[in-house]
């Protein structure tokens, strides 16, 4: 026994001693949308050097491209795989770029939420009091609005404050604020919740008998044993992020226009949709269901498999 | 076909009971939990069941209702009970017998009755659920049975919610609501463990003594040996799955044969003398997975010799006592088809 | 001469209820129960002390109250002399190294997503943070072997240990700061009775080992005629007997301890129905008025008249006995006629 072995419940050990990886074959869902995942994550990351155009090059669109249906299509073109828009910019393209986009709004969204979430439910729990009070009413308060039209309040009064270039520059990092910060009080309450429930165990008496400090128990006592409610929701939530971006770029107030989003394609595929260019519209939805579905299963099959408790009884 | 088995008188008889759980992971085995359980209670007999946990105690008493959970499974033997095989009924047969039949009093009676009914709703709702008698009638019974477990006025308490009323008191309604539907068979479930000391001798009595004068037989789950020591009738000692030892109370206290009873007897702390050690049982109770063809008890055993880590014992069946240990029967014969006691 | 260690004088301390009764609007109206009436207890260096009741006589809040978990509404609590009850966090530290506490429920007083090793490594660590990593194993290493943990279960979570070990694991973090005085709020009531012995054995043991003083709550009146030097019964927040184990045991002198005694199932003895209490212990309803007297009255067969309006106090009878009750000592001088009943 040495003391690299005493954190026991390291993740990346786990993974190493092949518990995770084991769990994980044998659970087909969870493979299969890891798989998924993973794909759409190195494709999104690899964006800029893998897909065949750059669709904020204008150099590099023709017009006589226009409206070119996916490659396996009778009048499909083999240099556009998944066809063209109605501007003649590569699907393909711009979709990863698209996924790229959302990802990558949706984590740092998340990562606000979840972290501004937690401080104030964990304080609100473990004081409770005056703490407790003012926290819950603040969250009640931010209730009653709904986020998406907070984000549409604010990005359209900035939009017209700023002036459409600063705006454009400015956006992405807008909406990743307004969208972290407008769903705080979901996690707070239910991170209050479970640590009202937890705060009364013995093993938190048996930390404050330790005297450890306030804010030890709090971080590294309660909060590990309170993390999964907190999983599901900040999965739901990158879901719920990615699609209020897509529903703000799809209004034309999300993402500026040579930065392509998976709600703006759709948004601007909508047009063409009666006139039969189905495509344009429908890849950048079904890669938005696949990006959702596999988080989604994904984060259910994490949640499961780190709770220590499924470790079986032999080792 | 049972009837034929069993004498008139016999109750309940057990069989070479097998329950296995699922297992979570497809390529783990299912491994018996209870392994061959056999048993017989009589009309009216008061017999305790008493174990550590994990024994498997709660799950041979809800294995006998089949009110365990999904992953759960009969894997072999039968539960004859007035005459019908339990395991052969079809859910909606067994619901009349569960409550009609065979009345369950649980461990905590917090958690078993409805906090946001009152007594009078549930007592009721229990007794028209099952006998077709108009709602007056079905009050007068409650009324009658809330008189017998010594509830005092029993007309203003049936007006109030569960947490209105003191653990100890909420144990003797369910001991009530037990009692409502006349079953044949009340199984109760660690009665006691949530209760003060001071009620524990009261509630145990009073179960006893109701099971006594309304002909009902009682199944008496404990892990407290002296609970049940001038409780019951019989007695079974459950090890790992297993009944070990089984035998008329009395005598059994006084004349443990099994090592385990001896040394459940002799770890309590009444046993010694006081500021000395105590007599413990070293280790702990396998896990059902551990267990290999060997004696469950061999690792805990002071007295395990080769054989014991060889082979299971087999049972050793005398007029009044029934053992399975191979130090009361030294030399292991093919195992004759074992008759329950009676 | 023996030191005391821990001294607690006239502690009161009471809960805010909630309250079922009032109208949510009724915000200011919080009712207090109290849980810790009066209390005066002291505790000497290298004893072990056993505090005896039924759930709700404010063990639990008394050993809370200790530990420094919650803080006394009056009264004080000294260690060496020196008062601890008003201290803050930060003043208290020195004193948390040196008193430590096992919990009742060894399952949820371990983090469940911490390795046994983490569990013991952590306090360590957490209070020297300098201490090299591989010595704080080392040293929790050596105290697993001490309670009897083998090293091979340091890296198992909680869930995949026995209700024993996890006892042990428990007893283990609580010796990791090397503390001279533990506190046991129910140490083996939710072990098995085979596993209650062992643990006796080992906090025994411990005990001669380290000199360690314990103060141990419990209502298993079989183990605390085991292992206690004296003994404290509480009711309702207050002791109402404290005697050495010999005299308690053999002249209880108080009708609760009296009615204690003979609950306690004992394996020979059949139980004794003479001193039974009546009704249940007082459902803890929000104090709507001072209660006058003794508050045993009403579950008292022996109540008489001066019960009813005097509260009796605790008395010594000889220099290791004292009972509070006016059935031992003469009442004082408003209560001159107590004429009727016993």
């Amino acid at each position: 026994m040495n003391a690299a072995q005493y954190h026991g419940h390291h993740i990346w050990r786990r993974f190493r001693r092949q518990q995770l990886w084991l769990q994980l074959k044998a659970n087909k869902v969870a493979l299969i949308s890891s798989v998924i995942l993973l794909l759409l994550t190195v494709t999104a990351l690899l964006a800029p050097w893998l897909s065949p155009f750059d669709p904020a090059d204008l150099q590099q669109q023709n017009i006589m491209d226009a409206e070119l249906p996916p490659a396996w299509h009778e009048q499909g073109d083999s240099r556009f795989l998944l066809g063209t828009d109605g501007l003649g910019r590569d699907i393909l393209s711009s979709l990863m770029h698209g996924i790229r986009t959302s990802l990558w709004v949706g984590f740092w969204a998340v990562l606000l939420q979840l972290t501004l979430g937690t401080a104030l439910g964990l304080c609100a729990g473990y004081f409770g009091g005056w703490m407790d009070r003012l926290v819950m009413r603040l969250a009640d308060f931010q209730l009653t609005f709904s986020s998406l039209m907070l984000a549409i309040l604010v990005l359209a009064i900035t939009r017209a404050a700023m002036g459409a270039h600063d705006y454009h520059v400015w956006s992405p990092w807008l909406l990743i604020l307004v969208l972290g910060l407008a769903d705080w009080p979901q996690y707070a309450r239910t991170l209050r919740a479970s640590v009202l429930a937890e705060k009364h165990k013995d093993y938190v008496a048996a930390a404050q008998v330790l005297g450890y400090r306030s804010r030890h128990i709090m971080v590294m006592q309660i909060l590990p044993n309170t993390l999964s409610p907190l999983l599901v929701i900040a999965t739901l939530q990158v879901a719920h992020v990615i699609l209020a971006e897509a529903a703000l770029s799809f209004l034309g107030i999300g993402m500026p226009y040579g930065n392509p989003s998976l709600g703006g394609m759709m948004g601007s595929g909508f047009e063409y949709m009666l006139s039969g260019l189905w495509w344009i519209a429908l890849i950048p939805g079904v890669a938005l269901v696949l990006l959702l579905l596999s988080i989604n299963l994904v984060a259910d099959w994490l949640r499961d498999a780190l709770d220590p408790k499924n470790i079986g009884q032999q080792q | 076909m049972s009837l034929t088995l069993n004498p008139p008188t016999t109750l309940l008889s057990v069989r070479d009971l097998h329950v296995n759980f699922t297992s979570r992971w497809p390529q783990e085995p299912n491994i018996d939990v209870l392994r061959g359980v056999s048993f017989q209670l009589e009309r009216g007999e008061r017999l305790a069941l008493v174990g550590e946990s994990g024994a498997g105690k709660s799950l041979l008493a809800t294995s006998i209702i089949q009110l365990f959970d999904t992953s759960a499974r009969i894997r072999h033997g039968s539960v004859h009970f007035e005459g019908q095989d339990l395991t052969q009924l079809s859910s909606k047969q067994l619901r009349q017998v569960r409550g009609r039949r065979i009345g369950m009093v649980f461990q905590d009676p917090m958690t078993n009755l409805n906090p946001n009914l009152t007594l009078e709703q549930q007592l009721l709702q229990c007794i028209l659920s099952h006998r077709n008698i108009s709602r007056a009638e079905a009050r007068l019974v409650a009324l009658h049975k809330l008189r017998q477990v010594h509830i005092p006025a029993p007309e203003t308490r049936m007006r109030q919610y569960p947490h209105q009323l003191s653990a100890g008191q909420l144990q003797r309604v369910t001991i009530a609501m037990a009692l409502t539907l006349e079953p044949a068979l009340i199984i109760a479930d660690e009665p006691t463990s949530a209760l003060d000391v001071t009620m524990q001798a009261e509630i145990i009595s009073l179960l006893t003594h109701l099971c006594h004068n309304n002909g009902v037989a009682l199944l008496l789950i404990s892990h407290d040996l002296s609970l049940v020591a001038h409780a019951s009738d019989r007695c079974l000692i459950m090890y790992a799955g297993q009944i070990v030892e089984q035998g008329h109370t009395k005598s059994l206290i006084n004349d443990a044969q099994h090592p385990y009873t001896q040394g459940l007897i002799r770890a309590l702390p009444q046993m010694s003398q006081p500021g000395q050690s105590l007599y413990q049982i070293p280790g702990q109770m396998p896990l059902a997975q551990e267990l290999g063809n060997q004696c469950a008890f061999a690792n805990r055993c002071e007295h395990a010799f080769a054989a014991c880590w060889s082979q299971p014992p087999t049972r050793t069946v005398t007029l009044e006592r029934e053992v399975s240990c191979h130090l009361v029967n030294p030399a292991p014969a093919p195992a004759p088809p074992a008759e329950p006691e009676l | 001469m023996t030191q005391t260690l821990l001294s607690i004088n006239n502690l009161y301390k009471s809960h805010a209820a909630p309250n079922h009764n009032s109208a949510w609007w009724n915000l200011r109206k919080t009712s207090y129960i109290s849980a810790i009436n009066g209390l005066d207890i002291s505790v000497k260096r290298g004893e072990t002390l056993c505090v005896v009741g039924e759930s709700g006589c404010g063990k639990s809040t008394l050993a809370r109250l200790v530990m420094g978990l919650e803080k006394p509404d009056a009264g004080t609590i000294s260690y060496q002399g020196e008062i601890i009850s008003g201290l803050s966090d930060k003043a208290r530290m020195p004193y948390r190294r040196r008193m430590q506490m096992v919990f009742q429920d060894p399952y949820t007083a371990l983090n469940p997503r911490h390795t046994v090793l983490h569990a013991l490594v952590d306090p360590l660590l957490y209070h020297q943070p300098n201490l090299h990593r591989q010595h704080a194993v080392d040293q929790a290493m050596a105290q697993l072997l001490a309670v009897g943990i083998e090293p091979a279960l340091a890296q198992r979570f909680p869930h995949q240990l026995s209700g024993g070990q996890r006892q042990r694991v428990n007893i283990a973090r609580a010796l990791m700061v090397e503390p001279e005085f533990i506190v046991a709020d129910e140490p083996l009531s939710a072990l098995d009775v085979s596993i209650q012995a062992q643990i006796l054995n080992l906090l025994a043991q411990l005990q001669s080992q380290q000199q360690l003083t314990y103060l141990i709550f419990s209502h298993n009146l079989a183990a605390v005629e085991h292992m206690a030097d004296r003994v404290a019964v509480m009711y309702d927040g207050q002791v109402c007997e404290i005697a050495s184990r010999e005299q308690l045991f053999s002249q209880p002198q108080h009708p609760y301890t009296k009615a204690l005694l003979a609950a306690s199932p004992q394996i020979y003895t059949p139980p004794n129905k003479h001193h039974r209490l009546v009704g249940d212990v007082p459902n803890r309803i929000p104090l709507r008025h001072v209660q006058h007297g003794c508050s045993l009255q009403d579950r008292c067969p022996q109540a008489f008249e001066t019960c009813r309006h005097q509260t009796p106090q605790l008395t010594p009878l000889t220099a290791q006995h004292a009972v509070a009750c006016h059935h031992t000592q003469p009442p004082v001088s408003q209560g001159n006629s107590h004429d009727s009943e016993h």
